[in-house]
This record gives C-alpha cells, sequence and structure tokens, in this order.
C-alpha cells in the first residue's frame, strides 16, 4: 500500500503543543500516504515552510509569538508560498474568534478540534491541491 | 440588608452587558481552549492505540503518557474553573487597610524584587473596615502581582495609596447592588499604580474575565482579576482597573468603613 517518497504528499503540522502534533504525525506516517513534519515554534514556522515546502499545512490558531493568522498573511503576501494549501486546525472556531483576528482567517478551512485521525485525512484529502 | 427589588442585581442583564463587550463568547473560547486541546490528544492517542503500529513496551508507555496528561489537564482546567465560580465563605473582622497592603505586599513578592521600587503614601487614623482579612489580603496581592508582572523585567515603581473618602452623591455601576455607595457613605480608597506597560483599550472589557490572560501559557491562568472581583463584590466594595495617561495602571479598590456596612 504504501507509496514511494516521491509520490507521498508532503504535511506541515503547526502547533504550539508538541503531544498534539505527535500524535497527527504518527496517525497520519501509519498511513503510508505522507511524509509528515512537525514544528511547535510559530516563530520558526516560516523557515520550516521554506525548508520542507509541504503540500499542505494543518495550522493552529492561538499559538504564543506569532498566532495562525500571522503565519498565513506572511504565507499568502510571499510569492514563494502562497500556492500552499492551508487549513486550520483549532479549537475555537467561532465568528467572534474570527473577528478578532481581523476576519484573515475566515476565508479558510477549519477542522474543529478534537478531530479523529479518519476525519483528519478526510479534510485533507479534500483540500490538497491535485 | 436587603434592597428595594428594583436595585437588585439582575443577572441577565448582566450577562447581556458580558455579550455585548465580547466577553461571554472569550469565556467560551477560552474554555474551549483548555478542554479541546487536551481532548483532541486522547482523541489521537486512542487512534494511535487502534492503528496498524505495532505496540512494543515503548509505544504503550508513550500512549499511556498522552492519555493521562490529557485527562489530568481537562482535570485542572475543569478545577480552576469551579474555584473561580465557587462561593467564597467569609469571616468578618475590622481590619486596617494599611496593615492588609503590607501582608499583600509581602506576599505578592513585590518587596524583594530589586528592580521594583516601591511608594508608599499610607494614610494615616483610617478608620477600619469589616473585611474578610485573608480574602481581602488574597484580592489585593492578585492586583499587586499584575502590576509588578506588568513592569518586568525592565522594572519600575510601585506605589500604594490609601485614603479616606466620603461619598458626596450616591454612585453605582450598572445594576449592581455591589458598587453602591450612598451619599454620606465612609470608604477607604485604595489605590495601586504602576509604570508598567498598561491595557490595551479593546481588551479593557475582558480583563476581569475568567481565563483571559496575555501571559505565556504556564505563567498565567487568567484568573487573579476573576477571583479578586468576585471578593470585592462580596464586600461590596468596587474595584476599578484603569490606563494612567502617564503610561501604566491604576487599580482603585474602595471599600466601606466598618461603620457603614
Ligand atoms: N497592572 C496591569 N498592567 C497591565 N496589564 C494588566 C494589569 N493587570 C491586569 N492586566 C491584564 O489583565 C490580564 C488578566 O489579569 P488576571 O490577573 O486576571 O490574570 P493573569 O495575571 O494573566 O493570570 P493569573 O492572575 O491567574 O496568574 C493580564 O493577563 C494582563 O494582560
Ligand atoms: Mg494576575
Amino acid at each position: 500500500m504504501s507509496e514511494t517518497a516521491a509520490t507521498k504528499k508532503k504535511i506541515l503540522l503547526i502547533d504550539d503543543e508538541p503531544f498534539i502534533t505527535n500524535l497527527m504525525a504518527m496517525n497520519l506516517e501509519d498511513t503510508g500516504r505522507y511524509e509528515v513534519r512537525e514544528q511547535n515554534d510559530s516563530l520558526q514556522a516560516l523557515d520550516t515552510i521554506m525548508d520542507f515546502v509541504p503540500d499542505l499545512i494543518v495550522l493552529d490558531v492561538m499559538m504564543p509569538d506569532l498566532d495562525g493568522a500571522d503565519i498565513i498573511y506572511r504565507i499568502k503576501n510571499d510569492s514563494r508560498l502562497k500556492h500552499i494549501a492551508v487549513v486550520f486546525h483549532t479549537a475555537t472556531v467561532r465568528d467572534a474568534e474570527l473577528s478578532v483576528h481581523g476576519g484573515i482567517i475566515s476565508g479558510f478551512p477549519f477542522l474543529p478540534k478534537p478531530a479523529t485521525t479518519e476525519q483528519m485525512i478526510a479534510f485533507i484529502e479534500k483540500h490538497l491541491p491535485a | 440588608m436587603s434592597e428595594p427589588t428594583a436595585q437588585s442585581p439582575r443577572p441577565e442583564n448582566t450577562l447581556r452587558q458580558l455579550e455585548e463587550a465580547g466577553a461571554l463568547s472569550h469565556f467560551a473560547s477560552s474554555i474551549a481552549h483548555e478542554v479541546c486541546n487536551p481532548l483532541s490528544q486522547i482523541v489521537l492517542a486512542t487512534d494511535l492505540l487502534a492503528g496498524p503500529r505495532p505496540l512494543n513496551e515503548d509505544l504503550r508507555k508513550k500512549i499511556t503518557g498522552f492519555l493521562r496528561q490529557g485527562a489530568d489537564r481537562i482535570d485542572k482546567a475543569m478545577k480552576q474553573m469551579l474555584r473561580a465560580c465557587a462561593p467564597i465563605e467569609t469571616s468578618m473582622t475590622p481590619e486596617n487597610v494599611n496593615t492588609l497592603l503590607d501582608d499583600a505586599l509581602a506576599a505578592s513578592g513585590a518587596a524583594a524584587a530589586a528592580s521594583i521600587h516601591v511608594e508608599k503614601h499610607y494614610g494615616g487614623s483610617l478608620p477600619p473596615v469589616l473585611v474578610d482579612r485573608q480574602h481581602v489580603t488574597e484580592a489585593i496581592t492578585h492586583v499587586i502581582s499584575n502590576a509588578i508582572d506588568a513592569m518586568m523585567p525592565t522594572g519600575g515603581t510601585l506605589t500604594l495609596k490609601t485614603e479616606l473618602k466620603v461619598f458626596e452623591s450616591s454612585e453605582r455601576e450598572g445594576w449592581q447592588r455591589q458598587s453602591w455607595f450612598r451619599a454620606g457613605d465612609r470608604a477607604v480608597v485604595i489605590e495601586i499604580t504602576d509604570t508598567g506597560h498598561g491595557i490595551e483599550a479593546a481588551k479593557m472589557p475582558l480583563i476581569f474575565e475568567p481565563f483571559y490572560t496575555t501571559k505565556p501559557a504556564g505563567k498565567g491562568a487568567g484568573l487573579g482579576l476573576t477571583v479578586a472581583k468576585k471578593i470585592v463584590d462580596l464586600h461590596y466594595g468596587r474595584l476599578e482597573i484603569n490606563n494612567r495617561r502617564e503610561g501604566g495602571v491604576r487599580a482603585t479598590l474602595t471599600l466601606k468603613t466598618a461603620s457603614h456596612i
């Protein structure tokens, strides 16, 4: 079943909680379909994106230093990165929360926490660029 | 003690005010954050357990660790929240506010911080206030700790001032009986000012909300002012927090004197 490294889709997980990215990474890798990398320090997120060049980023919203809105803003304003698909994975999917972040986040797909691995995979597949 | 019904607290009204300030949704999203993250961890750990990965001793330890830690976090969040919402038992004694301030100052560790300069302007021969000593000292400690946090790491000046105030006209906030002062009431006013970074104007309506914090995880739970306000309300006192024009924050705690409770 497992695909060769070249055909595996690259997924980057950005969340300040290492336990969550660690578990997500193991569950996603176990499908044999993804190459996964984790980043728990929001300040290093941009460097990791440049370096890893993922197909899709799963991004937390509430993080210290740079939050999800800051990061998406930078991605979408960088011609080298703006093609990358971004989805949010967050505990707080609320209108109030969206407006607090200047509405920047509102255009992007959300996967609410807690999500099962099955839901996560379906969500990722739906938003992965062809 | 009992006020005419028109002046009794109106919870539905208070709730609406909170909602308008965006505070209720903040409360809801804070709880969501504190609970959904560990819940996410638990769900993903059970997925891993059910998945294809061979379960060796290492993985078993790791998974039980994830599950336990997730459950502990939810437990802790719930306990903190319940504590913030729980009724407080009081035992009232006449106290001198200057002594309470000194006790709170000692408890906050402010006096020990080398970069914090403490200035005291205590009023002499103030009438006693009838308070629960332990709780009011705790409330003041929360306020002083915030002042210190706001000045760190650079340091600054913490000013503590006490004085007697006689109300010339009746004053109250909204529907809350707690902060109602009548003309002729005598109160002691405690002012705690700092030279720290102040509070963003848009965030002002949130500072008394449970779990509202701008401090890093593990540093602040966002409950200090929630608890302080609750204690002050129990004493029918008033706690106001404002930015100072010169920078920093002024916290004003007004407590009725013993003969007026
Ligand atoms: N003197 C102050 N100067 C600047 N900001 C303040 C001050 N007092 C309170 N705040 C702001 O209000 C927030 C809420 O304060 P509160 O005491 O309720 O929680 P906390 O200090 O963050 O955490 P905890 O008190 O539970 O350790 C703080 O995080 C801070 O942003
Ligand atoms: Mg505090």
